[in-house]
């Protein structure tokens, strides 16, 4: 049973033709864990503050449909998903960053107990240190009382946890949780998530540009590249049968030197077409049109011509 | 704490000495004869050497200095050339009056100027937050002295709401016991209501005058650290977890803002500290920026000198005062590490 559906986003600039996101779907199960994968300024974070209702100014959402169990999210008349609506939490990429620095982390993460079950004072402070505690925080106590500049990168990022496990989000969204952190808290919190998602059956919607992080974590996986979907599928599917180019490139670029130009190309928001046409080697004449995403096997779905057109020479044949 | 008072008590003293030894030098390369200004035009030469002597004008630059260092440190500034009155006696009797003003006149500002720019920047680019920058523009290129006499003109003259500009008190009334210097507090402690109220009334438009000209400063620097703020991933986060907007405004917006205007506030009182001239000239307020404007104009060279020291005192003050704000306001910061505000 898939929880969150998120179908056709359409995420643009303000005034503007661009679009950032284009036709965007994706989904989370409950208890799966599902990748969105892609470089700097595919989109990924984008998607995620589209889910939130938190786009910033000058961005808006042209189009699309953000679904919880079938229920709507998403407001037509403002064009926003409704916060009040959501069971969606968020945990962000510099945790430190992500803290209010003049409130002690226990207040924080007690106001979102007080938010959500209008719990008093003294009892959203208490289940706030059992909170830190279930986040493996030693010394809960102790550190509720800390404010987030006296913490570690990895301890804020256990109480940005917290924070948005107060929520009892049956979504979780994980914005690049570990990439401001080293390696040795990296697979701390990826245990810690885990471990959540088996004891909540919560979905985690893992953002991350890192592929061994997905190898690791993820159930399925989305690629994306300049706001389009380029692949999706299982793990084993993007990891052992990459079927689209721009999947088959990403996966290389961890195993040898990429060509440092291909890189510097970065993505071309103007472009008509697949924005991967420009980076491609195997770009022609059809790629000025968006090809849409087309099935390559069970639950593995690619969007490049090179599929539709084996098919047609495989017919023509 | 206490060594961080220390530490700060040694390096103002080292302060002080500074003003002093420059106040003093310059004071003595500056051209022009206090003696002849007070002797008048038509004095002999045998009456103006009485007079250097009187002062102490003729003995020789370092002996000066040394006698006045003397004197300062038992709190004697030395004599005014110009009253003939003690230095430290006049400037302790006008200060209140620069101060009260000074007070009131940055607490309208910090009253109007903090609304103005947290409304602002929570409606950016809304018609209020376009009013509140004309506010601002508006004031920041608004001369005292244009605005004083309209205020003047309109509430006194036309309106007869507030009386006219001839200082603290009407003429006839009988100021309050000094306590504090600030007659409005004065009153009170003396339980004498009527005689508050008087005293607001002759402090409103200096105090709206002023006040108005440094609400635009404040509004700026409260409407941008608010931006700041308000942009930054920890309101992001307030929001994503669903806390109320008014509550991310406060607690996680302007809570924030606060070092920066804080130092504004810091900069602006420190700005008023040695009194506005021309506000007080207006107003006949009778402060030391009048005092020092009056003691430049004749060249009275130790009244000028204390009005300096006791102003940088002053400064140093305000500015012990305000970092111990910083570090009640931001975890971060703890008292005796530099601020980077």
């Amino acid at each position: 049973m898939s929880t969150l559906e998120v179908e056709g986003l359409t995420v643009g600039v303000t005034r503007s033709p661009t679009s950032i996101l284009a036709d965007v779907s994706f989904s989370v199960p409950a208890g799966k864990i599902v990748g969105l994968v892609g470089e700097s300024g595919s989109g990924k974070t984008m998607a995620a503050l589209t889910m939130m209702g938190l786009l910033p100014d000058g961005i808006e959402l042209r189009s699309g449909s953000v679904r919880m169990d079938g229920r709507q999210l998403l407001d037509p008349a403002r064009m926003t998903v409704s916060r009040e609506s959501a069971d969606m939490a968020m945990i962000f990429q510099h945790p430190q960053a992500a803290l209010n620095p003049t409130m002690k982390v226990g207040r924080q993460i007690a106001r979102v107990f007080s938010l959500q079950q209008g719990a008093g004072r003294s009892e959203a402070m208490s289940q706030s240190i059992e909170m830190l505690r279930r986040v493996g925080i030693p010394g809960a106590a102790r550190v509720a009382g800390a404010h987030p500049h006296q913490l570690s990168g990895g301890m804020c990022q256990r109480v940005m946890i917290a924070m948005a496990l107060a929520c009892r989000p049956r979504i979780l969204i994980a914005d690049e949780p570990t990439t401001a952190l080293d390696v040795t808290i990296q697979a701390q919190i990826f245990d810690l998530i885990r471990d959540l998602v088996a004891e909540t059956g919560a979905g985690v919607l893992f953002i991350t540009h890192d592929l061994a992080a997905v190898a690791e974590m993820c159930d399925s996986v989305t690629v994306l590249f300049g706001g389009q979907v380029m692949e999706e599928g299982s793990r084993d599917d993007i990891f052992r049968r990459p079927r689209h180019p721009y999947t088959t490139y990403l996966l290389d670029s961890v195993q040898k030197e990429v060509d440092p130009h291909v890189v510097e190309a970065g993505v071309d928001f103007e472009l008509v077409g697949c924005r991967f046409g420009h980076r491609c080697d195997y770009a022609w004449e059809a790629c000025g049109e968006v090809p849409d995403l087309v099935a390559v096997g069970e639950g593995h779905r690619s969007a490049c011509f090179l599929h539709t057109a084996e098919v047609t020479r495989a017919g023509a044949s | 704490m206490w060594s961080y008072l220390g530490r700060r008590l040694l390096v103002s003293v080292v302060t002080v000495a500074g003003i002093v030894v420059v106040v003093f030098f310059i004071m003595r390369i500056l051209p022009g004869d206090a003696a002849a200004v007070r002797a008048g035009p038509y004095a002999s030469e045998e009456k103006l050497e009485q007079i250097r002597e009187q002062f102490g004008l003729s003995d020789p630059v370092p002996t000066q200095f040394v006698n006045y260092v003397r004197d300062a440190v038992r709190g004697d500034l030395g004599t005014s050339i110009r009253t003939g009155g003690k230095v430290t006696e006049e400037l302790l009797i006008r200060l209140p009056a620069s101060l009260e003003l000074a007070f009131y006149a940055v607490l309208l500002a910090v009253l109007a100027g903090v609304p103005v720019g947290i409304v602002a920047a929570a409606r950016r680019d809304t018609w209020i937050d376009r009013a509140a920058r004309v506010v601002a523009v508006l004031g920041s290129s608004m001369a005292f002295f244009w605005l004083g006499l309209m205020l003047t003109f309109l509430f006194f003259f036309r309106l007869g709401w507030f009386p006219g500009p001839v200082g603290r008190l009407a003429i006839t009334t009988e100021p309050p016991e000094t306590i504090t210097g600030f007659f409005t507090v004065d009153a009170a402690l003396a339980g004498n209501w009527a005689l508050m109220w008087e005293a607001f009334t002759y402090l409103a438009l200096p105090a709206v005058t002023v006040g108005f000209v440094l609400s635009a400063p404040i509004i700026k620097i409260v409407r941008s650290s608010m931006i700041e703020t308000l942009d930054s991933e920890y309101v992001r986060t307030a929001r994503a977890l669903g806390v109320p907007h008014r509550e991310v405004l406060f607690r996680d917006g302007f809570r924030n803002a606060l070092i920066p205007v804080t130092t504004a506030i810091g900069i602006i009182f420190g700005y008023m500290l040695g009194g506005n001239i021309i506000v007080e000239l207006i107003f006949a307020w009778p402060g030391v920026g009048r005092y020092a404007y009056e003691a430049l104009r004749v060249n009275d060279l130790e009244a000028l000198q204390g009005f300096v020291i006791v102003v940088g005192l002053l400064y140093i003050v305000l500015n012990v005062v305000i970092d111990f704000v910083y570090s009640w306001i931001d975890p971060r910061i703890k008292l005796g590490q530099r601020v980077v505000a």
